[in-house]
Formats: C-alpha cells, sequence, structure tokens
C-alpha cells in the first residue's frame, strides 16, 4: 500500500518503493489513464484495477438523479457505450473466463432532467467521475455532461493480452475549456451522403466536439430540400434526386446529434456563395452586365429587390423551424462586387440610399436586414469576421467566426475589444493538407494567445475545425478528417498547461487514434507503426 | 491498378519498423520483426494469392529486399547479422546496416535470397541499396580494421560497394536480374548490364541529369522522383504529376530507349489501409497516362475532364478515388 500511496504523492518515494511499484506495475500491466482523450482537466489514478465481464456490467441511474429510467438520451448512450466498452462482445455466451462474476455496475445521476430538450449554448458539460471496484458513480449536471463522462469512461477500460477487461481506480473532474467546439463540414462542393454525415457526428463524440457547423448549401450546389422553395434543390442540387438532403434526411442528423449532445447549426451563406441557389429562384441573384447589357452570367444575391428580402424571410422561417438550434450562420463571407458595380439598377440603388461608391455599405445594408429577419424570428447570428470589417451594423449578441488566416490574433483582439464574442476557425483549417504530422500545428495553437483584457478573452467562446470541400468528399473525408481534428479538440477541451507538450500528447494521440480505428472511424495513421486492431476494409 | 493499365506492383515489403514477409528459412525474421507475428504478416500462402491476383490482371510482382541500410528489423530475427554500433570501445546496444565484414552475412543473403527468387515468379529482384548512413559502421572497430585490410581508407562508400558486388553476384546466381536505386550506380558499383537503376532523388533538374548520366552509361533506368504520391499538399497536386516525362532529359535517341518506364510511390509512413486508396488514386492515374501514352498527350484541360470521368469509373467500380474537384458522380455512393 505504501508504494501506491508513493505513487500519488510526489516526491516521497525511496528507491525500494519504487522499486516495488516497478513490479506492481508490471505484474498488473499498468495502463495509463491518460488514454482518456482530450485530456480531462484533472486526473488522478492508481494501479489498482478491477476486472470488468459483460455478462456482468450494468449502467444504472443514481437515485437521486433527476433522470430517470426513460430518459431518451442516457438510455441510447448506456445501449451505445456497451458495444464500445466490449468490442468483443457477441449476444451469445462468452468463452468461459477464469475470474468469478464479479458485477460493474456504472451509476449515472444528472442533476437536471433534460432528456427530451436539445444541447445548447450554455448547457453544461460538467461531470465527475470516480471509479472503484465493483462500482463507478458518474455525476453530471446535465445529461449532455453526462454523455461526456461515459465517453471519458469507455476510454478508461481496457483488454490486458488474454483479452480481459479492466478498468482502473480512477477519479476524474472535467469540464470544457471552451463551450463552442465545433467542426464544419460542405456538402455543397461535395455531396456528402447521410451516412458519411452520421459517421463524422459519431467521431466528434469520441473526441468530444459539441457544435456540428453545416455549411451546407453554397456556390456549386444546393442539396437542401426546402418544403417552401422545393426549386431550389430541384434545380440547384448536383441531381434532384440521389444528391439531396430530404427534410427527413436533416431530421435525422439533427436527433444523431442530439443524442451525443451536439448542436447543429446550418449556415445560409448569403450574399456571396450563392450560385446555385439562382438556379430555382429567378430573379434572386444580381445579374451581371457588359456595359449596358446583361451578360448572362449572375453575381451575388441581388439586394435591391424587396423580392429578396421576402424570399429570405419566408427562407429563414422554414430554416428557423427545422433547425432546432438558438444560433443560426449566416455567412457574409467573401463577397465580389464586381457584378453589382456593373448593374444600372443597382447603382442607382447606391444613389438612392446615399451611399456613393461603397459597396461595403450596399453589403452592410444587405447583412443587416438579413441579421434583422434571423433576430426576429429568435434566432442568434454567425456570421464570418468579413462583416465585423466590413464595419455594419449588427445585434451586440451576434458572434463573428474568424477564419482569414494572416493576422487573426490582431482580428481577435479587435472583435472582442468591440465586445462582441468570437468563434475562432483560422487556425484550423484542416481541408489544408500538407506531408508530415501536421497535427502539431492544430495542437500547438493558443486561442486566448493575443492582445487583450481578460474580459476580452471571456469572449472567445470557441473554435471550429474546417473540413472544406473542395477536394473532400466521402471517399477521403473521415482519413481527412482523423485524427488531425482530434488534436483541435483537445486544444479546445483541455487545459492549455497541461497539454502543452506535443512529444507528450503524440503516444497519446496514437492510443487515440487506434481506438477510433477500432470503433469503425477510418482515422489515418499519425506516424509508422501500428494497431492491434487494423481498418479491414479498402 | 489494372484499371489504369499500370503493370509493376514494386512491393517494398520490409523495412526499418516492421519485416511481415513470412519466410520459410528464416521464420524467425517475421516472428520477431513483424509488428506482430499473426496478424501482421504475409504468409506464404497471402504472397502467392498477390501474386496469382496481379498475374490474372498482367501485373508483375517485384518484391524489395532493401540492404543494406533500411534493416532494423532484420536484427530482431537474425542475430549478428547487424552491425553493432560502439560508443567509444564498448558496443552502444544499438545497430546499424548489415555487417559486411562477416561471411555469415553472406551465407544468410545466399539462403535467403535462394528461397525469395523460387517464391517470386518475375525475372527481376529489387534490391534497395538506398540511405546507408555509414557513422554506425564507423564506429565498429572491427569494420575499422577490416577497411584497413582492404585498403579502403576512410572511404565508407568503398565498403558499402563491396557488400552490395558481393551481393549482386549473390542474386546473379539465382538467375534473376536486378533493380536497385541510384546510389548504387551513383557509387561507382560494377553491376551487370542488364540491371535496372531507379531514379528517386533529386530536384528536376538532378533527376534529368541523373537520367542523363545513367542511359548515357547503357543502364536501363526508371524514374520515380517526380512520382512521390506520397507527398501530399493542397489542391490539385496531379498537374505536376501529369506534366512529369521520364524521357525529358538532353540524350540522344539511343539513350532516351534505355527508359524502360518510371513508377509512381506511394511511401507507408504517413499511410496505411485508411487512407491509401484516396490517397493513391485518381492522382496515380495522371502517372499512368504518361507512362502509357504517347508523349504528345500533354493538355491539362482535357485530361482534367477525362481524368474526371475516369475518377467516377473507378468510383463506380468500388475503389475509393478522391475527387479532383468541386463536382459529383452520377453514380457514387452505392456502397460508401
Amino acid at each position: 500500500m505504501e508504494a501506491i500511496m508513493c505513487m500519488l504523492s510526489s516526491g516521497r518515494c525511496t528507491p525500494t518503493h519504487l522499486y516495488l511499484l516497478l513490479l506492481i506495475i508490471i505484474a498488473l500491466g499498468f495502463h495509463t489513464v491518460e488514454g482518456v482523450w482530450p485530456l480531462p482537466q484533472t486526473v488522478t489514478t492508481s494501479p489498482e484495477r478491477y476486472p470488468l465481464n459483460s455478462q456482468a456490467f450494468y449502467f444504472g441511474y443514481g437515485r437521486q438523479s433527476a433522470a430517470k429510467p426513460g430518459c431518451s438520451v442516457l438510455d441510447a448512450a448506456f445501449k451505445r457505450y456497451f458495444s464500445l466498452i466490449f468490442q468483443d462482445y457477441t449476444s451469445g455466451n462468452g468463452p468461459l473466463r477464469f475470474n468469478e462474476n464479479k458485477p460493474f455496475t456504472v451509476e449515472v445521476s444528472v442533476d437536471h432532467d433534460d432528456c427530451e430538450s436539445y444541447p445548447n449554448e450554455d448547457s453544461s458539460e460538467r461531470y465527475n467521475l470516480s471509479v472503484y471496484a465493483g462500482k463507478a458513480f458518474l455525476n453530471a449536471e446535465t445529461v449532455w455532461g453526462a454523455v461526456r463522462g461515459l465517453e471519458s469512461f469507455s476510454q478508461l477500460v481496457y483488454q490486458d493480452e488474454y483479452g480481459s477487461y479492466f478498468v482502473n481506480k480512477t477519479e476524474i473532474n472535467d469540464f470544457p475549456r471552451f463551450k463552442f467546439r465545433g467542426i464544419l463540414l460542405d456538402t455543397s462542393r461535395h455531396y456528402l451522403p447521410v451516412t458519411a454525415i452520421l459517421k463524422t457526428l459519431d467521431a466528434m463524440a469520441y473526441s468530444k466536439f459539441n457544435v456540428f457547423h453545416w455549411h451546407i448549401v453554397d456556390d456549386p450546389s444546393f442539396p437542401y430540400q426546402s418544403s417552401t422553395f422545393p426549386d431550389l434543390s430541384s434545380k440547384g442540387a448536383f441531381h434532384l434526386m440521389t444528391h439531396i438532403y430530404t427534410q427527413s434526411d436533416v431530421r435525422r442528423v439533427i436527433s444523431h446529434a442530439r443524442l451525443w449532445g451536439i448542436r447543429v447549426i446550418p449556415e445560409f451563406d448569403s450574399p456571396g456563395h450563392t450560385q446555385s441557389w439562382g438556379k430555382g429562384q429567378p430573379d434572386l441573384l444580381t445579374p451581371c452586365y457588359r456595359s449596358s447589357t446583361p451578360s448572362g452570367t449572375f453575381g451575388p444575391v441581388n439586394p435591391v429587390l424587396p423580392s429578396t428580402y421576402q424570399f429570405m424571410t419566408k427562407l429563414f422561417k422554414e430554416v428557423s423551424s427545422v433547425f432546432p438550434d438558438s444560433y443560426i450562420h449566416l455567412g457574409g463571407d467573401e463577397v465580389d462586387f464586381g457584378c453589382w458595380k456593373s448593374n444600372p439598377d443597382v447603382r442607382a440603388f447606391m444613389q438612392k440610399m446615399g451611399f456613393g461608391g461603397d459597396f461595403l455599405k450596399l453589403e452592410a445594408f444587405y447583412m443587416e436586414s438579413i441579421v434583422n429577419i434571423t433576430s426576429a424570428l429568435n434566432k442568434t447570428s454567425i456570421v464570418w469576421q468579413d462583416v465585423f470589417d466590413y464595419h455594419e451594423q449588427i445585434p451586440k449578441d451576434t458572434v463573428l467566426h474568424i477564419w482569414k488566416g494572416t493576422g487573426y490574433k490582431a482580428e481577435l483582439s479587435r472583435i472582442t475589444k468591440a465586445g462582441m464574442r468570437v468563434v475562432l476557425a483560422a487556425p484550423w483549417y484542416i481541408n489544408h493538407i500538407t506531408y508530415g504530422q501536421d497535427w502539431r500545428n492544430s495542437y500547438t495553437v493558443q486561442p486566448l494567445d493575443f492582445s487583450g483584457t481578460d474580459e476580452q478573452k471571456k469572449l472567445v467562446i470557441g473554435g471550429e475545425v474546417a473540413m472544406w470541400g473542395e477536394y473532400v468528399d466521402a471517399t477521403n473525408l473521415h482519413p481527412r478528417l482523423w485524427p488531425r481534428a482530434s488534436a483541435g479538440a483537445e486544444r479546445l477541451w483541455s487545459d492549455e498547461q497541461q497539454t502543452s507538450s506535443v512529444d507528450k500528447a503524440f503516444p497519446r494521440l496514437q492510443d487515440f487514434r487506434c481506438l477510433l480505428v477500432r470503433r469503425g472511424i477510418r482515422a489515418e495513421p499519425l506516424f509508422v507503426g501500428h494497431c492491434k486492431h487494423e481498418y479491414q476494409g479498402i | 491498378m489494372a484499371m489504369n493499365k499500370f503493370n509493376v506492383f514494386h512491393w517494398h515489403i520490409v523495412d526499418d519498423p516492421s519485416f511481415p514477409y513470412l519466410s520459410r528459412t528464416f521464420p524467425q525474421l517475421s516472428q520477431q520483426g513483424a509488428y506482430h507475428p499473426y496478424t501482421h504478416v504475409y504468409t506464404p500462402a497471402d504472397v502467392k494469392m498477390v501474386i496469382e491476383f496481379g498475374r490474372l490482371r498482367g501485373i508483375r510482382v517485384i518484391p524489395e529486399f532493401d540492404t543494406p541500410g533500411h534493416t532494423q528489423s532484420w536484427g530482431k530475427g537474425q542475430k549478428d547479422l547487424l552491425t553493432p554500433c560502439y560508443s567509444g570501445s564498448k558496443p552502444s546496444g544499438t545497430f546499424g546496416p548489415v555487417n559486411p565484414i562477416l561471411n555469415t552475412t553472406y551465407d544468410f543473403m545466399s539462403q535467403f535470397f535462394k528461397e525469395i527468387s523460387t517464391v517470386f515468379p518475375d525475372a527481376y529482384i529489387h534490391l534497395g541499396g538506398d540511405e546507408v548512413d555509414f557513422s554506425c559502421w564507423k564506429s565498429n572497430p572491427d569494420i575499422q580494421k577490416f577497411m584497413e585490410q582492404q585498403g579502403f581508407g576512410q572511404d565508407f562508400t568503398k565498403l558499402e560497394s563491396f557488400y552490395i558486388q558481393k551481393l549482386l553476384d549473390i542474386v546473379a546466381t539465382t538467375q534473376k536480374g536486378y533493380m536497385i536505386w541510384q546510389e548504387v550506380f551513383d557509387n561507382g558499383v560494377k553491376l551487370k548490364q542488364d540491371t535496372l537503376i531507379h531514379v528517386w532523388k533529386g530536384n528536376k533538374l538532378q533527376y534529368q541529369s541523373e537520367m542523363a548520366n545513367i542511359t548515357s552509361s547503357g543502364y536501363q533506368t526508371l524514374l520515380s522522383t517526380p512520382w512521390y504520391l506520397n507527398r501530399i499538399s493542397y489542391g490539385q497536386d496531379w498537374t505536376g504529376h501529369y506534366q512529369a516525362d521520364p524521357q525529358d532529359f538532353q540524350g540522344t535517341d539511343e539513350q532516351k530507349k534505355l527508359v524502360i518506364g518510371g513508377e509512381a510511390c506511394l511511401w507507408g509512413e504517413y499511410v496505411d489501409a485508411t487512407n491509401l486508396t484516396p490517397r493513391l488514386w485518381p492522382r496515380a492515374s495522371a502517372v499512368a497516362e504518361r507512362l502509357w501514352s504517347d508523349k504528345g498527350v500533354t493538355d491539362i484541360n482535357d485530361a482534367f475532364n477525362r481524368l474526371s470521368v475516369h475518377r467516377c469509373r473507378m468510383v463506380e467500380r468500388g475503389i475509393p478515388a478522391e475527387p479532383l474537384f468541386s463536382s459529383y458522380c452520377p453514380r457514387e455512393y452505392r456502397g460508401v
């Protein structure tokens, strides 16, 4: 016992204690609890380990728990995590194991009965997990925290070389550093089948990501099947039947995400990035002119016509009811003014409004109108940083999304100085692939390393790992996203000081990557090496 | 490969990190040297299956057993094969390239390559010979003594050549031809006239001049340098691969005839079954056209249109080739 106590309180170990401890460690096959990714805020562990038997393993609700059997989120989680923990489990009789059927129960207690709700921007994800002989206690404020705790528990369980399952005596107190930890998928540059999106949500949950930013439409295609405007997808999708998301597809994604505690924030980006919108909504886009005649091409959304705003109101009304999250992403990036400039009606409008030759004012006028539409629908808007950079008048609770790579730290300072909240994506554009271990770039980002007061730093609500789709579809999405995105996941969840060493992170991330592969996620390798259980597909 | 009319599978089967080839003569090599002696090995049956699968598609299988460098995993199952490195006057515990001064080394290589020559039916074997780090040899006193005896001075390329020469002679007795990486040629080793020299190093100017040198010495050559597909970058890098031409160097027509072809390489540091297929295709298809089609077929825009169609065709046939750019395939996602 002395040897074990010596482990927990460093500095008072004599050489004999250490030698004895080493023997114990070797005998027990000590499994480090730093096998949890992302690293929990506080973790204490012991070499004392307990056998787990899939025939006698139970999830249960604590007597004091506000959430009870019948809680959709936790019932589904218990089922999922049972299979994730006992990977070798078959529903028949397992091989005879020569340890006694010691039962093990994970008792889950939740303070608030929020089972039937959706996770939101303020949801607590805090949990504590205590693992003892025969029993583990998982306490959380919300069901979402319980789901996070279950994920950590599932990563504590391991198998020895004979296949027997064990979990060590552990104490974890955990909560995320940032509340907004997102992944962006782009389903316009390439259509992603629903199964690929669901698989991404699963992998997100394993890394404790909690926001799915669905960049659902853009220039190349409009796969969202709108019930109000069905022509948008029937004319704007790559194929009107095979490359669309029906309302039921969308509902499926949202409900799958909910069970993982993942928010789904759709982005309907305008006025730029809207070529595909014009296919099914004539007169929506600005006709470009070559001197005094229309050239036949179209530009950004036409900001001068009332029909534009009538359309947008109806569309966002539908989108607001289809997507339950209180946030909606309105885009607003990369608007090319050339077409607006060429159009005489637009120029006339500029004159009338007193904008002169400053098209930024016209863009601001447009974005402000759209933000007003969504505000009236009780939604909070997220917009790309361009909207702030162009001095647009937007509600104070609008969130700015920083994406431009150069000078993002200065942008962080500027925007938070103005008292507005930000989400940081710029250093995490992992669609930009390079040769070698570029996960280290994602890992070493310091989101609060910019000049500003503590109050300013509080306005950084989180970050987002982006996988834009120009070169990505379901053939290469998963290996490109994982495990590189997980590096960002740890940066957004864990304490920065405890996770500052890339060298220490490497073996943990390698192990985590093998865990992802074992769970059926085609996470690519970090470097030379192998996993006990390799990916079996082609 | 067959869909792209590739006809040679160069199987770089073993290297430093692991030795998955299950040898009948020396089963310890994979027992000790593979990542796992059962789950991460190629049994004789596995190898036979690959060779036959290739044969039915008209694809030759050329194995590479790279020595004397790149052999860390060989030493796990074959004691005394690798050179013990010294720190000062004592062995440091680490090992270096194959030990070129022991007779046992050459006995081993004879038996080993005898087996290889029977297992792999192709007329050629790739013997490697690249990136030999001399520092371990230098540290070893027995080797130092040998160098002195042989009159090599401190020129370790001479020792390397000594080894390679003996190895090539051994392999020649098995009636096989051999392929070697360019270093072996660069270091002046005496080679059989039918040796294939594999060019992999340098920038464009350097590999072009290497091709010129090799062919002017009368050897056949194979180009890989511009086609290291493991080196990924953002965007449409297939265009660079498409434009490289293996006969693009200063030389006579006779010399150009000695360029027998090229090889797209997908080295495995960052690649396994999770990402192999999308990383290889359709980027390798750009190389395939360069090696099959007429040299005048160079229009990039036309190639883009045709390659997009070809990529969708591979996807439809169950090969998850990654996209070239924003778009879609009419018959995708049947199995994904």
